[in-house]
C-alpha cells in the first residue's frame, strides 16, 4: 500500500478478467493483489458480477456521486422557486380576499363594454351627419348621453331605461342596430335576460320589445355575476358521501365497529351499533374497503351507489387446526409456547358418533352364553326351535320389556327372557355422540343338550 | 473510465494533492474526484460483504457521505487506506445491522491473512529488494514445501500468473493463491527467527 503504487483502475480490473492481459501483465496484476488487500478483496466482490455488470454499475455510481453537487444548485432553485410562488399565490390570494370579488368583475366589464358601445355609437354617428334632419342632429346627444349612463350605472337599469324609452320614439332605427349586435353577443345568457326582460316590461309597459332589446347591453354585465355565482356554487357539490349499513353474510345482522377506509389515503370512519356509516368522500371515484375481524375486507366502488349496503363474509382463514410437530429435546426452563403430553398408547380413539346398542361384554360372548345356556330338556318334542324377540333398552342400557316376534312355545320365550335378564349388561345407542333408548332384535336358538 | 466531465488538470493530481484541495476549500469536487478512483475497489469490497448488488451500490453512495462528512475530523495521510478501513467498517457495520446480536468473525483463513497484509508493513517478499534480505529470504524458500516453493518461485522470480502456475503445478488457481499466501506467511516466520 505504501511506495511506488501504482493506480489499478477498473479497466485493469476489466482486462484482467475479460483475459486481455499477457501473462506478464497478469502477473503484474497478481502482484499487485499480493501487496494490496484493497484490491484483493475488490476483486473477489467483483466476481460475483460479470465485466459487464461492473462497468454498467460503476457508471451509475460514478453518475450519482457527480450528481448531488449539480443537485443541490437544482434543488436550491426550486426551493426558491416555490417559496416564490408561494408568497405570490399568498399576496393574490389576500388581495382577493380584502375586495368582494364580485364588484371587481363587474368593473373589468365595464371598461370592455363602453368601448364597443362607443364604438358602434361612432359607427352610428358617421352616417348622420350625412343626413341633413335637424331633429336627428337634436337628438344625437342626448342618446349619446342615455348609452353612457346606462353603461356606467349598470345596476339602476330601471331609470335608464324608462329614460330610453323616451329617447327611442324619435329614433328607434339607430337604437335596433345597436341591439341586434349586442344581443348576439349576450345571447348565453338567455336566463338571467329573462328577469331583466320581465322588470323592463313591468317598467316599461307600452313598448316592451325595444325596451327589452336595450337593456340587454347592460345585462351583459350581469351575466357574467351570474356564471361566476353558478360555478362556485358548483364545486363543493361534486363531493359524495358514501352512506350505507354493514351486515354480516351468514345471519344479515348489522355489524358495529367495522372499519371503511377510502382507498390511497387515510380517509376512513368506522360503523356505529346499527352497522350504519357515513363516510364523506375526497374523491368519489376511489374505492372503499370495508374490513372487519375474522371477516373477507371487501372493497366497493362508491361510483354506483351512495348507498350501500355491504355483506361481509366470513374469513375461512380461521385458526387451524394445531399441528404439533416436535424434534429433539427442550428443557422446560427454556421452552416457550405451550405443549400438553401425548402418548402414543393413550392417543385418543376416533369416537363414533352414532352407534347401535350392543351387549356390554359383546355378542361374541353373548352367544357363548346363550349357546350355553339355551338347552332343550331332553324330552321336549322339538330338536331345535328358534325364538325371536325384541329389547327394549332406555338410554342408560336399561332393559325396559321384551316382545316376541315369532310364535315361539311361551315357556321357551319366557326362558329366553329370563337369560337375558341374566346375561350381560348393555351397551346403550349412541346418536349424535348422546346415548339414547333403542331395541335390539334377537334370535335366540334352543337345541338340545348333546 | 471517468464519467465526470472534469478539468484535465484535476485528473493527473496525485491524491494527496486532491485531498489537500478538498481540505482547504471544501469543493466535493476534489473530494469526488478522489472517491472515484476507487469506486471500483469500494463497490467490489461491498459486493464482496454484502453479496448484494443493490445493497452494495446503496453503500458506495453512504460510503461517499461518510467519507465526505468524516474526513475531516482524521488527519488522513494515505487516502487509499484509510478508505479501505472506512468501507470495510461500514460494511461489517451493515451485517450486523441485519444480524442483530451475531458478531461476524472472519474465518481462521481471513484472519491469519489479516495479520500479514493489513499491517501497513509490506510483507518482505513484496518490497522492494535488499541484498542481505534477499539472501535470508533465498534460505527460507529453500525450507519451504516443494508446492509453496515452486508457487513462489514461479510467481515472483518466473512472473507467471496464477493461470500459468497452475497448469504447470497441475492444479487449481485457487490452490496457487493459497500456496503463495501460506508461502507468504512461513517465509515471514521464518525471516522474523533470523532478524
Amino acid at each position: 500500500m505504501r511506495g511506488n503504487n501504482k493506480h489499478i483502475d477498473s479497466e485493469a480490473f476489466r482486462k484482467y478478467r475479460t483475459d486481455e492481459m499477457t501473462s506478464e501483465e497478469r502477473n503484474a496484476f497478481e502482484k499487485e493483489l499480493q501487496k494490496d488487500h484493497f484490491l484483493a478483496e475488490a476483486l473477489e466482490g467483483l466476481e460475483q458480477l460479470t465485466p459487464e455488470e461492473t462497468i454498467e454499475g460503476l457508471k451509475g455510481l460514478s453518475k450519482r456521486i457527480a450528481m448531488p453537487q449539480r443537485k443541490k444548485r437544482i434543488r436550491l432553485v426550486a426551493s426558491a422557486a416555490s417559496i416564490l410562488l408561494l408568497v405570490s399565490i399568498g399576496v393574490l390570494w389576500l388581495q382577493i380576499q380584502k375586495e368582494d370579488p364580485l364588484p371587481k368583475v363587474t368593473q373589468t366589464e365595464k371598461i370592455e363594454l363602453p368601448r364597443k358601445v362607443q364604438e358602434k355609437e361612432k359607427i352610428i354617428a358617421l352616417p348622420e351627419p350625412v343626413s341633413p334632419e335637424i331633429e336627428v342632429e337634436e337628438i344625437k346627444p342626448l342618446e349619446a348621453q342615455v348609452e353612457t349612463e346606462k353603461v356606467v350605472v349598470a345596476p339602476t337599469r330601471m331609470e335608464t331605461g324608462l329614460k330610453v324609452s323616451t329617447i327611442e320614439k324619435k329614433k328607434p332605427e339607430v337604437v335596433s342596430e345597436v341591439q341586434e349586435e349586442s344581443f348576439a353577443e349576450v345571447e348565453p345568457a338567455e336566463a338571467l335576460m329573462g328577469k331583466v326582460q320581465g322588470i323592463s316590461v313591468t317598467a316599461k309597459g307600452s313598448q316592451p320589445i325595444k325596451n327589452a332589446s336595450n337593456l340587454a347591453i347592460p345585462d351583459s354585465n350581469i351575466r357574467i355575476r351570474g356564471i361566476t355565482t353558478i360555478k362556485s356554487a358548483n364545486l363543493p357539490a361534486s363531493t359524495k358521501t358514501l352512506r350505507g349499513k354493514v351486515i354480516a353474510a351468514a345471519d344479515k345482522m348489522p355489524l358495529p365497529g367495522v372499519t371503511l377506509v377510502e382507498k390511497g389515503g387515510t380517509n376512513g370512519t368506522v360503523t356505529d351499533m346499527d352497522g350504519n356509516f357515513e363516510l364523506p368522500l375526497r374523491d368519489s371515484n376511489s374505492a372503499v374497503t370495508a374490513s372487519f375481524v375474522g371477516m373477507e375486507s371487501k372493497e366497493i366502488s362508491p361510483a354506483n351507489n351512495l348507498n350501500t349496503v355491504i355483506e361481509l363474509e366470513p374469513n375461512d382463514l380461521a385458526l387451524e387446526e394445531v399441528v404439533v410437530v416436535g424434534y429433539g429435546t427442550q428443557k422446560k426452563s427454556s421452552l416457550t409456547g405451550s405443549t400438553s403430553n401425548v402418548n402414543a398408547e393413550t392417543e385418543p380413539e376416533s369416537q363414533p358418533q352414532s352407534e347401535h346398542a350392543s351387549p356390554i361384554e359383546g355378542y361374541k360372548n353373548l352367544r357363548n352364553y346363550l349357546r350355553q345356556e339355551a338347552i332343550l330338556p331332553n324330552d321336549y318334542p322339538q330338536d331345535k326351535v328358534v325364538v325371536r324377540l325384541k329389547i327394549h333398552l332406555d338410554a342408560k342400557g336399561k332393559i325396559l320389556n321384551f316382545e316376541k316376534l315369532n310364535n315361539a312355545p311361551d315357556d321357551l320365550y319366557l326362558k329366553a327372557r329370563e337369560l337375558i335378564l341374566n346375561g350381560t349388561g348393555w351397551k346403550p345407542a349412541l346418536e349424535n355422540g348422546r346415548t339414547t333408548s333403542s331395541f335390539v332384535t334377537l334370535r335366540i336358538v334352543f337345541k338340545k343338550h348333546e | 473510465m471517468k464519467l465526470i466531465i472534469l478539468n484535465r488538470n484535476l485528473k493527473n493530481k496525485a491524491d494527496e494533492e486532491l485531498l489537500w484541495l478538498f481540505l482547504q476549500k471544501g469543493d466535493t469536487v476534489f473530494l469526488g474526484e478522489l472517491y472515484e478512483r476507487y469506486i471500483h475497489l469500494v463497490f467490489g469490497l461491498c459486493l464482496k460483504y454484502l453479496k448484494n448488488t443493490e445493497q452494495a451500490k446503496d453503500a458506495v453512495l453512504n460510503i461517499y457521505v461518510k467519507v465526505q462528512s468524516d474526513i475531516n475530523n482524521h488527519n488522513v495521510k494515505n487516502f487509499k487506506s484509510w478508505l479501505y478501513v472506512v468501507s470495510k467498517n461500514y460494511c461489517l457495520m451493515e451485517l450486523r445491522k441485519t444480524k442483530p446480536g451475531k458478531i461476524i468473525s472472519l474465518s481462521d483463513n481471513e484472519q491469519a491473512g489479516a495479520l500479514m497484509e493489513f499491517e501497513p508493513e509490506l510483507h518482505p517478499i513484496d518490497r522492494e529488494q535488499n541484498e542481505e534480505l534477499e539472501k535470508a529470504l533465498e534460505d527460507c524458500i529453500e525450507k519451504l514445501k516443494t508446492e509453496q516453493q515452486k508457487s513462489i518461485r514461479l510467481f515472483y522470480y518466473g512472473n507467471k500468473c496464477y493461470r500459468e502456475i497452475a497448469e504447470i503445478l497441475e492444479t487449481e488457481e485457487k490452490k496457487v493463491k493459497s500456496y503463495i499466501q501460506n508461502a507468504k506467511r512461513n517465509l515471514k516466520i521464518c525471516l522474523d527467527k533470523k532478524i
